[in-house]
């Protein structure tokens, strides 16, 4: 076992849960994970109390550097791998630089969702997914007294009220589509809308944007229902996609997100996904899924771990987690709040 | 508009070109083809040899007549395939590289061309005489029509027999009007006409004639039937009302019916035709549409801007799906599909899809177009033969004179893979006829003094093709949904190419080993050389590359990976370094001259 190289790429929950339980597993061997960003592993679901200031980056941070030093594992941040060899089992880095690996997990998360019928405004959204877009959204707020929010996913019905909480104007545009995979029903967007509404936020329902123009003072947006709003800034919360383009040449099996079976084993028998990144057949659900939430990807990657070190644990029943949003709950048992 | 100039006032290639004796501006040899292959990758992608970078920069100049005309001496329909081309070309294009951005936006910027150029009918270039040869060519589709079109330049009498009455073949029945306006056709089919191709409509191939008739009445065929018998699913319920195959839903529609279409309508199928019938159904009124695929998303062959406009519509698109069963009594009530898993690839190259045994569920819908592609219907005692024809991967068959081209012979393909066909098929055919080759691609090689770009404008994003608003989209199936780029926008486009027909060189007797332009290179395409060796053409050299100084013969460009930023050429200090400007081009041969093809 001493000669195993655990390569992991990312650096979120799914990454270092994995890390934690391949280390436990497997003292001798080398392990090393790799993370587009240059900030050690820190708490995604606290971002929006570092936008309103109430804690700062370095209390974002879950696992120093120093963590990993004592932990034996490598620790590189501010790469980004381009490119994977299945058949030769390297990496390749954005900086030309090549990493062999006998075994590959990859927890690479997702990315901001901008639905197709957004597109065309994609570049006057902000997001909110990691660090660099929580530094972006507090520096854009600053000045600023009126939001809109588009969409409507975990973090933006948190994020309303925050900013709330900091005195901010908010219009909350409820997509129906934002749940994505999932699908609102009518009974369930009027819930969040009522609620939303008793924060204080002004909600819009059964309407879209039509155009959106940048103006001096931030964005003039034109709707389906010719309303104007004017505000500071235009919050887009759609959900994530699986951040996976890096892997299309490859040749692993990838739909939107990574294929693996049940034990979070993908096409190649020495690389496993675990995290928002993949997409896990569930032989009881009879279909494909997306895992998404700190909590869950922690888990997988742990799963994961343990299979890449010769155990058969699966990822399992999805147990009855649902999100509650002061009630109104939507039956997504694959997903849970995190605070 | 003021327009800036390529070479950006810096630097610049010193006069007295030193590779002038030993470059020939023609060249036909197979090496410098090759280099064609390698370093204008967008060109060599191209079924039709398109000159990309040619019109890109004709574009720049706004000479869009010019730019117009070089794309019609290759791929005969720059308006429409401007608007409907699978765009190989794109997927090839060196900009589109890791790291280098996306793509340059090729297709659009032809059909720029084609939208405003000012010379509305383009002047045929009469290469030959009559030469009193005669040509029947059955089907007026895409490579029917560029068979014609090809067989009347080179001076044949040609006849199309069309069994619809209408030219255009897919392009007029099986595209909607959305994507592709039926006045566009018309005109670049008036081009052809204007050559005095002769069309006769109503007669089809094997019923209102055979091949021995058409053999009998001219002095060669060639058979351009397309692929006109649609693959069926092959599962139960295809006999329900609601049911229709992809090609029969759009040429009702591009007749001017309506077929009559429920709420929920599942399209299954991965191809253009799938994404034209799951948009016509929205047009048709439905209100809730599903294209239902065997593989994955990213493995469609149809263009991102297609899927992209298919979802801005509302159209979902359903993954890793195999039907089993179109269920219902007298009318559909819904799909089982079962799900399924990828596997690994064909003898095609494509990936195998399995079912997952116990994955079986329903999509409720109440209307299904099954869009599977297309075969064709190439039954010889049909056509009047007595057994079945050999044909040669070029389309020259074992029955003489007999030659077929377009999806008729590959099957079901592109229309730039059609017409490009039938180019190719087009040569053979007047080289039976008049006993040698008269059209040939060779390698145009000339020195230029500019670089034409400046690196600046590497980082210019790709420009957004302006579209339709959504709400006057959906009201019938006329409204054009792309509406080309503008002039200001073409001119940001044009700028994104790299420009890869010119070739950077290093004149290594002058070079002084300084290795500003390796330290400068934004690319890492310059190297030192152990080696380096001529391949026989008057392009391309084998090169054994080092990193020890001191084995260094010279300093090399590697054009392969070059993105012709011309950084290496401004910061010379000797002004070693050279650009040629290389170009795929086609000439016909006159005899005793050499004519222009372009």
């Amino acid at each position: 076992m001493a000669s195993e190289h655990y390569v992991i790429i990312g650096n979120g929950a799914a990454a270092n849960g994995a890390a934690d339980i391949l280390r436990e597993g497997d003292p001798e061997s080398r392990i090393t994970l790799i993370s587009r960003e240059f900030f050690p592993f820190y708490n995604r679901h606290r971002l929006r109390f570092f936008i309103s200031d109430e804690v700062s980056e370095d209390e974002l941070v879950v696992r120093p550097p120093a963590h990993y030093r004592e932990q034996g594992v490598r620790l590189r941040l501010g790469q980004e791998v381009q490119r994977v060899d299945l058949k030769e089992k390297i990496l390749y880095l954005k900086h030309m630089e090549k990493v062999h690996y006998t075994r590959l997990l990859l927890c690479c998360g997702g990315w901001p969702r901008i639905p197709e019928v957004h597109y065309t405004y994609r570049q006057h959204f902000t997001v909110l997914k990691g660090l660099s877009h929580a530094r972006a959204f507090r520096e854009k707020l600053a000045g600023i007294k009126r939001v809109l929010m588009v969409g409507g996913d975990l973090i933006s019905v948190k994020m309303t009220d925050t900013l709330l909480r900091m005195g901010k104007e908010v219009v909350f545009m409820v997509d129906r589509d934002s749940f994505w995979p999932l699908t609102l029903t009518d009974e369930m967007r009027a819930g969040f809308a009522e609620r939303l509404t008793g924060h204080g936020a002004e909600v819009l329902v059964d309407d879209e944007i039509t155009g959106i123009v940048e103006v001096k003072s931030g964005y003039e947006v034109m709707t389906r229902r010719k309303e104007k709003i004017s505000c500071g800034l235009v919050g887009a919360f759609f959900g994530l996609v699986p951040k996976v383009e890096f892997l299309y040449s490859s040749g692993l099996d990838i739909d939107r997100g990574i294929l693996v079976d049940d034990h979070l084993r993908s096409s190649d028998p020495d690389v496993y996904a675990a995290g928002d990144c993949a997409q896990i057949w569930n032989p009881e659900l009879n279909n494909y899924w997306v895992s998404i939430g700190w909590e869950n990807a922690g888990i997988l990657g742990e799963v994961a771990a343990r299979n890449m070190l010769g155990e058969s644990a699966t990822a399992g029943t999805p147990k009855d987690r649902a999100l509650d949003y002061e009630g109104v709950k939507v039956n997504t048992s694959w997903w849970q709040i995190y605070d | 508009m003021k327009k800036e100039t390529g070479h950006s006032g810096v630097g610049g290639q010193a006069s007295g070109y030193p590779f002038s004796d030993e470059s020939p501006r023609i060249s036909e040899h197979p090496q410098d083809l090759d280099y064609i292959r390698a370093n204008i990758p967008c060109q060599w992608a191209c079924p039709a040899r398109t000159n990309i970078p040619g019109y890109i920069s004709a574009n720049y100049g706004e000479h869009f007549d010019a730019s117009y005309l070089i794309n019609r001496a290759s791929n005969l329909l720059p308006g429409i395939l401007g608007r409907i081309c699978s765009r190989p070309c794109e997927d090839a294009c060196r900009h589109g590289d890791p790291d280098l951005g996306e793509p340059v936006a090729i297709c659009p910027l032809k059909r720029v061309a084609a939208d405003h150029r000012l010379e509305k009918v383009p002047p045929e270039a009469q290469v030959f005489g009559r030469s009193g040869k005669t040509v029947g060519v059955v089907g007026a589709g895409p490579a029917g029509l560029a068979a014609a079109h090809s067989l009347s330049v080179f001076g044949h009498d040609v006849v199309v027999y069309e069994q619809f009455d209408h030219a255009g073949g897919m392009l007029w029945y099986g595209i909607p009007e959305f994507r592709l306006p039926s006045a566009v056709i018309e005109e670049e089919i008036g081009f052809i006409e204007n050559l005095g191709v002769e069309f006769r409509f109503g007669e089809r191939l094997g019923e209102d004639f055979t091949v021995p008739d058409l053999l009998e009445r001219h002095d060669a065929a060639v058979v351009s039937a397309g692929c006109t018998r649609p693959y069926q699913l092959g599962i139960p319920g295809a006999d329900l009302k609601g049911y229709y195959t992809g090609l029969d839903f759009m040429m009702r529609i591009n007749r001017g019916e309506t077929p009559e279409v429920g709420e929920r309508i599942i399209v299954i199928g991965a191809g253009f035709t799938a994404f034209d019938c799951a948009r016509s159904a929205l047009r048709c009124g439905a209100k809730d549409v599903s294209i239902c695929i065997l593989a994955v998303e990213e493995l469609l062959t149809v263009t991102r801007e297609e899927v992209l406009e298919a979802k801005r519509e509302n159209i979902r698109i359903e993954s890793l799906l195999q039907s089993q069963e179109i269920l219902g009594t007298d009318t559909i009530e819904g799909v089982r599909f079962a799900r399924n898993r990828l596997g690994g690839v064909d003898e095609k190259g494509e990936r195998i899809t399995t079912p997952i045994e116990g994955s079986e569920f329903v999509l409720p819908a109440d209307t299904v177009i099954a869009a599977i592609g297309q075969q064709p219907e190439r039954d010889h005692s049909a056509i009047g033969l007595d057994r079945e024809p050999v044909f040669d991967e070029a389309g020259t068959s074992d029955v003489e004179g007999l030659f077929i081209t377009g999806d008729f012979l590959t099957g079901a393909s592109t229309v730039i893979g059609s017409v490009g066909k039938a180019k190719q098929t087009a040569t053979l055919v007047d080289e039976y006829l008049m006993g040698r080759t008269r059209r040939k691609s060779l390698v145009m090689i000339d020195p230029t003094e500019d670089t034409h770009r400046q690196r600046s404008w590497d980082f210019i994003e790709r420009q957004e093709m302006p579209l339709l608003p959504m709400e006057d989209r959906l009201q019938g199936h006329s409204a054009e949904v792309e509406l080309g780029l503008t002039p200001e926008q073409n001119l940001e486009e044009s700028k994104r190419c790299y420009l890869c027909n010119l070739k950077y060189e290093i004149h290594i007797p002058d070079c002084i080993y300084c290795r500003w332009c390796i330290d400068q290179c934004p690319r890492e395409c310059i190297g030192l050389a152990k080696d380096v060796k001529p391949t026989g053409g008057h392009l391309g050299a084998d090169v054994e590359w080092t990193e020890r100084w001191d084995e260094v013969a010279g300093i090399v460009i590697d054009n392969d990976r070059c993105i012709r930023c011309g950084i290496c050429l401004r910061i010379c200090p000797t002004r070693c370094i050279y650009v040629r400007l290389v170009n795929l081009v086609e000439r016909y041969d006159v005899g005793e001259e050499v004519a222009d093809g372009e």
